[in-house]
C-alpha cells in the first residue's frame, strides 16, 4: 500500500507492505540514508526518527504506522543550508567522530530540548540512554547538547 | 512487494471483521517493538500485519466513575503511561514501572497492552498491573470477558488471550487509601529488560500505617509475569511496612520456591531482598499522602 505522511516538511508517499519497517521505507522508498542500522533490534538508537516530534527507533516501527505522521530526520533540521543549533554544537564540542551514531544522537537533542530548553547533565544522559557510542564516551556528546541549549535560550531571550 | 499489504482498521467493528477474515494469518502490531524483533528478518509470506494505531477506541486513560475504575486502553505507550496524572494519582507503581521501561524511544512506542499480550516474564507492568488487582478486558467478536491481570499468563510465553481476541484495555480498581511502588534491578539502568521486579500496593488506615489491609506484593521475572508472594502480604497485615526484615525474608522464600537449582537463584534471592527494601521505603514515605 502507500502510505502517506510528512517528511521534513514535505508531502511523502512511500510504499510498505506488512513486513516493510519505517527504518526501510525511508532508505529505500524515500532515499533518506542518514537514518542508520546499527543493531536493527531497537537497543542502539542509530536508525532513531522523530515521528511527531517524538524520538523512536524506526527499525522496530512498521512503515504502515507512518501514515498521517511527521517524520522528522537530520536532513530536517537544515534551514536555507544553515545547519540547526544542535548540529553547530555536535561540530564546535568534538562530539562526532566515525559519525555513525550522530543523526540518531541529534534527533533525541532536539526532542529533549524542545520539551525541557534546560535540562541538566543528568537529564541529558538519562534521555539519549537509547542513543549508543562507541567513540566518545558520551562526555562530548552531552556537552555539547548543554552548549546548544543554552544557545538556544540565548537566541531567544536576546532583543530583536 | 513480495510480502501481503497491511490492513488498517479504523474501528473494533472493522478489526474484529479483518480478524475473522484472515483467521490464522494475521498478526497484530501494536508499538511493534516485540514484534519486529521476534520477526527480525520479516514477518512472513502469506502473513498479513494489522495496524491497531488506527483505533481511537484502544486509547484513552479515564476515571470511570460508574465502575469505580480507571481504564487504561492497550494502545497507550509507556511514555502516556508514566507521564498522565490520573495514573500517578491511582496507580502510582503502574507508572512507575512504565517509566522504566527501555529507553525513550522504546517507551514513546511499546504499549501496555504489546507488554501483557506478548507474555514475556521479564516484563514490567504485568507486575504492577498484577498488584493493583487489574482486570483485562479481552474482546472478540460480539463478546467481551474480563480476567484478572495475574491470570492472564500462567506459563512462559504463553498467554489466556485467544487467537480471535484482543486486549482493548486494562481496568483498575479506585481503593480508598491506597499506596503502591514499584522497583526494579536490571542489568543496566534504562535500556533493560527486567532481570527482577517487585510491585506492592495495599490499603491503609492511617498515617501511621498502623492496619493494612488488602495487600498485593507480586514480583515480575521469576519465570513468569506476575509471581504472587502471599506469605510477604501476611507480614505485612501483621506487621505494617516497618517490619522490613522480615517481608525481605518472605521474598527470599518466593526466588527459592519459584526457580530452584537456577543459576540465577542467588542473584534474585540477595537482588529481591534489596528490591524489598527500596519499595518498603518508598510506601512508607508515601503513606501521608495516601490518607484522605
Ligand atoms: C531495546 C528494547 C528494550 C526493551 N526494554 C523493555 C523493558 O525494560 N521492560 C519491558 O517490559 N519490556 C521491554 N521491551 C519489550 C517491549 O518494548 C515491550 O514488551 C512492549 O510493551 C511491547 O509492546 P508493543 O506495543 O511494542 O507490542 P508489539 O510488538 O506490537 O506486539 C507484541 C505482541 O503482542 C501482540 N499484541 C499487541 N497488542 C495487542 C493487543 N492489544 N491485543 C492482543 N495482542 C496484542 C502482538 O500481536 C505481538 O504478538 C524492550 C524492547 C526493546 C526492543
Ligand atoms: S538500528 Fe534501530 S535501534 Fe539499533
Ligand atoms: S561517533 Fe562513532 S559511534 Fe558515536
Amino acid at each position: 500500500m502507500d502510505v502517506h505522511f510528512t517528511l521534513n516538511g514535505e508531502n511523502m508517499s512511500a510504499a510498505a507492505d506488512s513486513s516493510t519497517r519505517l527504518i526501510d521505507m525511508l532508505r529505500e522508498g524515500c532515499g533518506i540514508k542518514s537514518v542508520r542500522e546499527g543493531c536493527g533490534v531497537g537497543e542502539c538508537g542509530a536508525c532513531t526518527v522523530l515521528m511527531n516530534g517524538d524520538p523512536i527507533c524506526s527499525c522496530v516501527t512498521p512503515a504502515v504506522q507512518a501514515r498521517g505522521c511527521d517524520v522528522t530526520t537530520v536532513e530536517g533540521l537544515e534551514t536555507d543550508g544553515e545547519l540547526d543549533a544542535i548540529q553547530e554544537s555536535f561540530v564546535t564540542n568534538d562530539a562526532i567522530q566515525c559519525g555513525f551514531c550522530t543523526p540518531g544522537m541529534i534527533l533525541t537533542a532536539k526532542a529533549l530540548l524542545a520539551r525541557n530548553p534546560s535540562p541538566s547533565r543528568e537529564e541529558i544522559r538519562r534521555s539519549i540512554a537509547g542513543n549508543i557510542c562507541r567513540c566518545t564516551g558520551y562526555i562530548p556528546i552531552i556537552n555539547a547538547i548543554e552548549a546548544a541549549a543554552a544557545r538556544t535560550r540565548e537566541e531567544n531571550t536576546a532583543p530583536l | 512487494m513480495i510480502y501481503e499489504d497491511p490492513l488498517v482498521p479504523s474501528t473494533m467493528q472493522e478489526l474484529q471483521d479483518m480478524m475473522a477474515a484472515h483467521a490464522g494469518k494475521f498478526l497484530l502490531a501494536a508499538g511493534g517493538t516485540d514484534l519486529f524483533v521476534k520477526r527480525r528478518g520479516g514477518i512472513g509470506r502469506g502473513v498479513i500485519l494489522i495496524d491497531l494505531s488506527g483505533i481511537g477506541d484502544l486509547r484513552g486513560i479515564s476515571v470511570r466513575a460508574s465502575d469505580n475504575c480507571l481504564e487504561i486502553g492497550a494502545m497507550e505507550t509507556m511514555t502516556s503511561v508514566s507521564e498522565n496524572p490520573l495514573v500517578i494519582r491511582h496507580a502510582r507503581c503502574l507508572a512507575e514501572a512504565a517509566s522504566k521501561v527501555g529507553s525513550w524511544q522504546i517507551r514513546n512506542r511499546a504499549t501496555i497492552g504489546g507488554n501483557t499480550a506478548n507474555a514475556s516474564p521479564a516484563a514490567d507492568t504485568p507486575s504492577a498491573l498484577a498488584s493493583l488487582g487489574a482486570e483485562v478486558i479481552l474482546v472478540s467478536r460480539g463478546s467481551e470477558r474480563r480476567i484478572p491481570a495475574e491470570d492472564i499468563s500462567k506459563a512462559t510465553g504463553s498467554s489466556e488471550i485467544a487467537p480471535n481476541e484482543i486486549i482493548s484495555a486494562f481496568r483498575i480498581p479506585l481503593r480508598e487509601n491506597s499506596v503502591s511502588a514499584f522497583g526494579k534491578i536490571g542489568l543496566r539502568s534504562e535500556v533493560s529488560i527486567a532481570r527482577l521486579n517487585l510491585a506492592v500496593s495495599a490499603q491503609v488506615s492511617d498515617v501511621m500505617a498502623s492496619q493494612i489491609t488488602n495487600p498485593r506484593v507480586f514480583a515480575g521475572t521469576l519465570g513468569i509475569p506476575a509471581r504472587r508472594c502471599a506469605i510477604a502480604e501476611d507480614v505485612l497485615v501483621q506487621n505494617g511496612f516497618g517490619a522490613c526484615g522480615e517481608f525481605c525474608r518472605a521474598l527470599a522464600e518466593l526466588v527459592d520456591e519459584a526457580i530452584p537449582g537456577r543459576s540465577t537463584q542467588a542473584f534474585k534471592r540477595s537482588a529481591i531482598q534489596a528490591l524489598g527494601e527500596d519499595v518498603s521505603s518508598a510506601l512508607l514515605s508515601r503513606l501521608k499522602g495516601a490518607v484522605m
